[in-house]
């Protein structure tokens, strides 16, 4: 993150497009780091011809595109005159689209990046690079070990593209006949044909449907993977015709790998948004207040999965069972934001307001961790949650009925402290236990 | 020591150890402690595994002679770009000398304390110089330099068998090898259209690809330069990475032509956006109904082909 001590400005305009531009994703303060006569001497094979600033966008599109959490660190900038030359370090995970003409294996990767920028009025003019892209290769086709963590992940991500691609035959491949789904669409029958009938009934709903992994983690022989599902609503679903909208929503998805395959699944995600977007749920108004700046940024040490773990489970002890919501300070680094939940205030603030809304809305309010994948980053569980309806939940008057929904949550930690999670909560359980919509 | 006298000491270094062959300058310019952070493949570290690299590279390209194109010195950091420049006469890498006169691109940072380099990070375009060895262009790791070896027995796929079978976009494609099959080195089909049929204009950003026409009079066109072709059996055709092209099958018969494609890997591409068969000889898509020109180059995208979809673009096939 950007300091308050002096930068020349070359080095901060540089630093804007590492952090703004490559780490988040925000493509449109481009024209405010690069001049439109922007050249670039090495360009790579596939980059827009002829520079200017579809050729800068082109390129960081093109890695987010196979490395969703692509992100690059600073390590040394120099500065003489108009130039300034610079040092990174990229770290990724080849979770999405085929990078150099290699399939996603979710296999993670750190290679070095050179560069020398000119800088004109406050903006790039030139570049010329040399990313170690021999070394990144070299890295997403490396050995994988049989029975490794590394074998698990990239079991998951192939299963996952090839049925994106549209081969059913990846079911075959990936996923055990008696395989077992934990949360089956209504009529699904048993086993791997009623999990790839499944899926033809979400492809004959969204028939370009694509779901994105953007966080894969492994422990043990489960995989957690979060992500975004784009699809054109084509066809009737969840009685809803089709609207003819293109729709993104979020999901996580649990897997258990034996001998490499899948045996058994799980997923949560957001009919809710879902709905919405279709139209036939209304959208809540948008927030008047400001919105929080995301915390996507916000790197810090690394951790243990044993001591990630812990953070988990004491927090959910703590903050939501026995409700001391203060505690919520101690986990949450104070500019901590949720994608899931981007209204909400930063930090330990927000888990307050999302942790007293549903413990006033069921006072025996419960929660239970019913499994839990942890790695040296970032922290998923599987939770289950309930209790009675005795009070106003998002404007519903209390039912007084006993309600139990599951629910997937990512935290991200470092420095001993969340700053950033993720929650599919299983809303449309809620609504239709409550009697409302579904 | 300043930024200035530090660029002095590897302006020198540079110029005394790469280019004046001077190995003696290493023990007086790298500190004892010297590290390298990106050392190059088999070096044993330190100023001692430095002198040996530069001896190694020597031994395959005798005059070797580095270019700083740029200096940039701030505090203790020196980064440099350069060009590395010589010709082949020795083994590189295991490629035998070819005589090629060759450059390549690189990037340097050094820091220093007390006149001397003790770390260094860079990375120099070895890929761009094998494909410049190899005559190829483009990566070399994808090309023939590093397809990896694929058993030690002649291969035969018979007439009535395919690696994959695929209905594309109106053609029907028999893949006789995939990219597993040829260590990544390319992938080779035999298409067939029906009179009219053809593939609308695309561009292959990671592969080139050449035709050579069986049966059947053809239209390749070329937008990248505006130019359509007509070719017929017999006729080679090639179409290099990068270029906008298309072609359609503009006789009255059925058309057929060996198609070859490198690198290797296409053949998912077309299982993506086509349809799978189990029958070679198939002769008809399992669904009639105008191809879906959006998810082929929704599908395209992933494979870093880019489509021109119809009704979206000019110069449809």
């Amino acid at each position: 993150m950007s300091t308050a001590v002096y930068e020349h400005p070359h080095k901060a305009v540089y630093r804007r497009f590492v952090e703004e531009v490559i780490n988040l994703g925000r493509y449109e303060v481009i024209p405010e780091i690069f001049s439109e006569a922007y050249v670039d001497h090495n360009a790579p094979p596939g980059a827009p011809a002829g520079g200017g600033l579809a050729a800068v966008e082109a390129i960081p599109k093109l890695f987010r595109g196979a490395f969703p959490d692509v992100h690059f660190t600073i390590d040394d900038m120099v500065v003489s005159g108009d130039w300034v030359a610079t040092r990174v370090t990229g770290r990724a995970t080849h979770l999405g689209r085929p990078f150099a003409n290699i399939d996603p294996t979710g296999l993670k990767a750190t290679w070095s990046s050179f560069g020398f920028f000119r800088v004109e009025n406050g903006k790039i003019v030139e570049h010329h690079g040399a990313p170690d892209i021999a070394g990144l290769r070299a890295q997403l086709t490396r050995p994988i070990e049989p029975g490794s963590l590394d074998e698990n992940r990239a079991i998951v991500t192939k299963y996952v593209y090839a049925t994106n691609m549209g081969n059913f035959d990846a079911f075959d491949e990936f996923v055990v006949e008696d395989y077992v789904d934990h949360d089956p669409v209504p009529g699904q029958e048993p086993g791997r044909e009623g999990l790839k009938n499944a899926y033809r009934t979400f492809l004959a709903a969204f028939p370009d449907i694509w779901f994105t992994f953007e966080d894969l983690i492994a422990q043990g022989d489960l995989v957690v993977g979060r992500g975004v599902i784009q699809g054109t609503h084509k066809g009737e679903f969840m009685g809803v015709p089709p609207t003819g909208k293109v729709l993104h929503w979020t999901g996580t998805r649990m897997f258990r790998v034996r001998d490499g395959k899948v045996v058994e699944g799980w997923i949560n995600f957001d009919v809710m948004g879902l709905l919405q977007q279709m139209g036939v749920v209304p959208t809540p108004p948008a927030p008047d207040g400001p919105v929080a700046p995301s915390s996507k940024g916000l790197r810090g040490a690394l951790s243990t999965p044993s001591a990630n773990e812990a953070l988990m489970r004491s927090f959910i002890e703590e903050v939501w069972n026995q409700g001391r919501l203060d505690r919520a300070d101690e986990y949450f680094h104070p500019e901590a934001t949720s994608p899931s939940a981007p209204a909400l205030p930063p930090g330990g603030a927000g888990v307050k307001v999302i942790a007293s809304m549903f413990r006033s809305a069921f006072p025996d309010y419960w929660m239970t961790i019913d499994y839990l994948v942890a790695d040296d980053e970032k922290v998923a569980a599987r939770f289950s949650q309930g209790g009675t309806h005795q009070g106003d939940l998002f404007g519903i008057p209390p039912t007084g009925k006993t309600v139990r929904f599951t629910e997937m949550g990512i935290l991200r930690i470092a420095d001993g402290k969340v700053v950033e999670s993720w929650y599919d909560v299983d809303m449309a359980g809620l609504m239709q236990q409550l009697g409302v919509g579904g | 020591m300043t930024s200035e006298q530090n660029e002095r000491i590897v302006r020198r270094f540079f110029d005394e150890v790469w280019n004046r062959a001077d190995l003696t300058v290493v023990d007086e310019l790298l500190a004892p402690r010297f590290v390298d952070h990106n050392p190059p493949p088999g070096s044993t570290g330190g100023p001692d595994g430095y002198k040996r690299s530069v001896a190694a590279f020597r031994t395959s390209f005798p005059d070797i002679r580095y270019t700083l194109d740029h200096v940039i010195a701030e505090d203790d950091i020196v980064a440099i770009r350069l060009t590395g420049s010589g010709t082949h006469r020795g083994p590189f890498m295991g490629v035998a000398p070819t005589e090629k006169r060759m450059s390549f691109s690189g990037m340097t940072f050094v820091r220093l304390e007390g006149g001397q380099i003790v770390e260094r990070w860079g990375i120099a375009d070895i890929p761009g110089l094998m494909s410049h060895l190899f005559g190829a262009h483009g990566d070399a790791s994808t090309g023939p330099a590093a397809a990896a070896p694929v058993g030690d027995e002649v291969l035969v796929v018979r007439a009535d068998e395919s690696r994959s079978t695929t209905w594309v976009l109106g053609g029907h494609n028999v893949c006789k090898a995939t990219k597993a099959d040829t260590g990544g080195g390319f992938s080779f089909f035999v298409s067939t259209f029906p009179p009219g049929e053809g593939v609308p204009d695309h561009t292959h950003h990671q592969e080139d690809e050449a035709y050579y026409i069986l049966d059947g009079t053809w239209e390749m066109y070329d937008r990248s330069r505006g130019i359509t072709t007509t070719v017929r059996p017999g006729d080679y055709v090639f179409v290099p990475r990068g270029v906008l092209h298309g072609f359609k099958n503009a006789s009255a018969e059925m058309g057929r032509m060996i198609v070859v494609i490198a690198p290797g890997g296409l053949e998912g591409f077309f299982e993506g956006i086509g349809f799978t068969m189990s029958d070679v000889n198939a002769p008809h898509p399992p669904m009639a109904g105008p191809p879906d020109f959006e998810r082929a180059a929704r599908v395209a995208a992933s494979y870093n082909v880019s489509f021109v979809v119809p009704g979206r673009g000019a110069g449809q096939a």
